[in-house]
């Protein structure tokens, strides 16, 4: 089992690029360990594209360019003696719509340490487990590891995806609107796993739910066209936001 | 970026028109009760009683849409404060309702021994607690900062007025004049106007904090002037 993350983020001057399009102006942030962070602005203010320079996805799309310096645990995350597999490891992901492989409700979960090389039988049965109760749905699937992911509900192959992300031990866990397709209940439980999950690990949510921002994050950062406008501590950005801007976009009166 | 107007912010501008309301209704019957005691209008004291329900029931009308508004909107920053304001500010009123009451049923009581007069310790801190009113009212709807600080921060004024006529409404031991038991009554009557008269000025007060923090986001509740400046 992991202990306490130590593990935070720093971001220096970030400017993204896709081809000549400029996407991110000067975004300097740090993320606390432990701590629940949530990026917040309309469609297209870079909250996502910012998300994803933090464990490099970027690289995937052609034509992109990052400028600036990100460090994890004091180191470049953009140095090029950096191995971006392992990066991913320490940076896990979970995206919008659940991506379970079509295999079992194990398999899924398991994957990633047979990646990392583990063989060991029983110790991945238990690493599974482990991270099937922390996304806190081993209670729904102990008595069907064997049944196909695909198989499960929406919400359900969500924690799924989650405990996948958990099983390799990342000490930072980025979610890019992990809930936005999923019912009530199912939200609640994918919350209640992020306020379980901060003791373990630093959290970086990408949400288009205010209140969704507002239960469950520690620290909120106010993006709008490219550039950050406002980060502090969630309580006082929800109460009295320190820019007109970020206040007129959390009470609606722009969009 | 472009402003507009959402459900969510009719719903606020119609809790607001109603909250206003209240806040005309409460000090229409506080100036009420206040002439009907200094000029004796027997008529005007039972319309102030008679009008309190109007009063109590737009604090319930109030109740109900901000309670509303918060479990459908779940509103943030500045609406959040200008709900929770509302919602302290409307009990606020309907206390200075009730206080009005109470000043108008003295009225009515005084006015059965004419002979008695208000004394001029009443009459100035009848002035005091107006004014304050008024004043915390205009620091709300107009956003008046250093008016609501002035409202929040200038109860020991009334706290002397009040003591003075407390001690002025005892009978010296040399007095030659007869204690008799008219000038006790009115002496009591005299004095439950003035708590009266003080409570409506420690709602205002409270009204002027409510708005000082719908404003600025900070609480002045509890706080010492210079604590209330330097945060």
């Amino acid at each position: 089992m992991t202990t306490q993350s130590n593990t935070g983020i720093t971001t220096k001057n970030v400017q993204f690029y896709y081809s000549k399009h400029h996407a991110l102006h000067d975004v300097s942030l740090d993320f606390p360990s432990n701590k629940v962070t949530a990026l917040i602005g309309p469609s297209g203010c870079g909250k996502s594209t910012f998300l994803r320079c933090l464990n490099r996805m970027n690289d995937l799309i052609p034509g992109t360019r990052v400028e600036g310096s990100i460090l994890l645990d004091g180191q470049d995350i953009y140095a090029s003696s950096l191995d971006v597999v392992e990066l991913r490891r320490r940076v896990g992901m979970v995206f919008q719509r659940p991506n379970p492989f079509p295999k079992t409700i194990f398999e899924n979960v398991a994957y990633g340490l047979r990646v990392n090389g583990l063989a060991n039988q029983t110790e991945i049965g238990d690493r599974v487990e482990a991270a099937l109760k922390r996304a806190a749905i081993w209670q729904e699937v102990k008595d069907r590891l064997d049944a196909s992911a695909l198989g499960l509900s929406g919400g359900q192959q969500q924690r799924l995806c989650i405990a996948r992300a958990l099983a390799v031990e990342p000490e930072v866990l980025l979610m890019d609107e992990p809930a936005s397709a999923l019912d009530p209940i199912a939200t609640q439980k994918i919350e209640e796993s992020i306020h379980e999950l901060k003791s373990h690990l630093t959290i970086i949510i990408v949400t288009h739910n205010m209140q969704q921002a507002a239960r469950v994050s520690d620290y909120t950062a106010f993006f709008y066209m490219g550039t950050l406008v406002e980060h502090g501590e969630t309580d006082t950005l929800f109460t009295r936001p320190a820019k007109k801007q970020t206040e007129d976009y959390i009470t609606g009166r722009f969009g | 970026m472009t402003a507009h107007d959402t459900h969510l912010h009719t719903q606020l501008t119609h809790l607001r028109t109603r909250l206003l309301v209240m806040c005309a209704e409460a000090r229409e019957a506080v100036e009420r009760a206040c002439i009907a005691l200094e000029e004796g209008n027997t008529p005007l004291a039972v319309q102030v009683i008679d009008h309190d329900h109007t009063i109590n029931a737009l604090e319930n009308e109030i109740d109900s849409l901000a309670l509303s508004i918060l479990a459908r909107a779940q509103p943030v920053a500045r609406d959040l404060r200008f709900l929770v304001s509302t919602l302290r500010m409307a009990v606020d009123l309907e206390r200075i309702g009730d206080e009005a009451v109470s000043i108008a049923e003295r009225a009515l009581l005084i006015q059965q021994d004419k002979d008695q007069c208000t004394s001029p310790q009443l009459r100035e801190l009848m002035q005091v607690a107006r004014r304050a009113l008024q004043s915390a009212l205009t620091a709300f709807q107009q956003e008046d900062m250093p008016l609501a600080l002035q409202v929040s921060r200038g109860s020991a004024d009334v706290t002397q007025l009040e003591v003075r006529l407390l001690h002025d409404s005892l009978p010296s031991p040399e007095s030659a004049e007869p204690n008799s038991y008219g000038r006790q009554l009115h002496t009591m009557h005299q004095l439950l106007v003035a708590r009266a008269l003080t409570r409506i000025y420690g709602r205002a007060a409270n009204i002027a904090e409510h708005a000082y923090f719908m404003v600025e986001g900070t609480s002045l509740k509890h706080k010492t002037h210079a604590e209330a400046q330097g945060q």
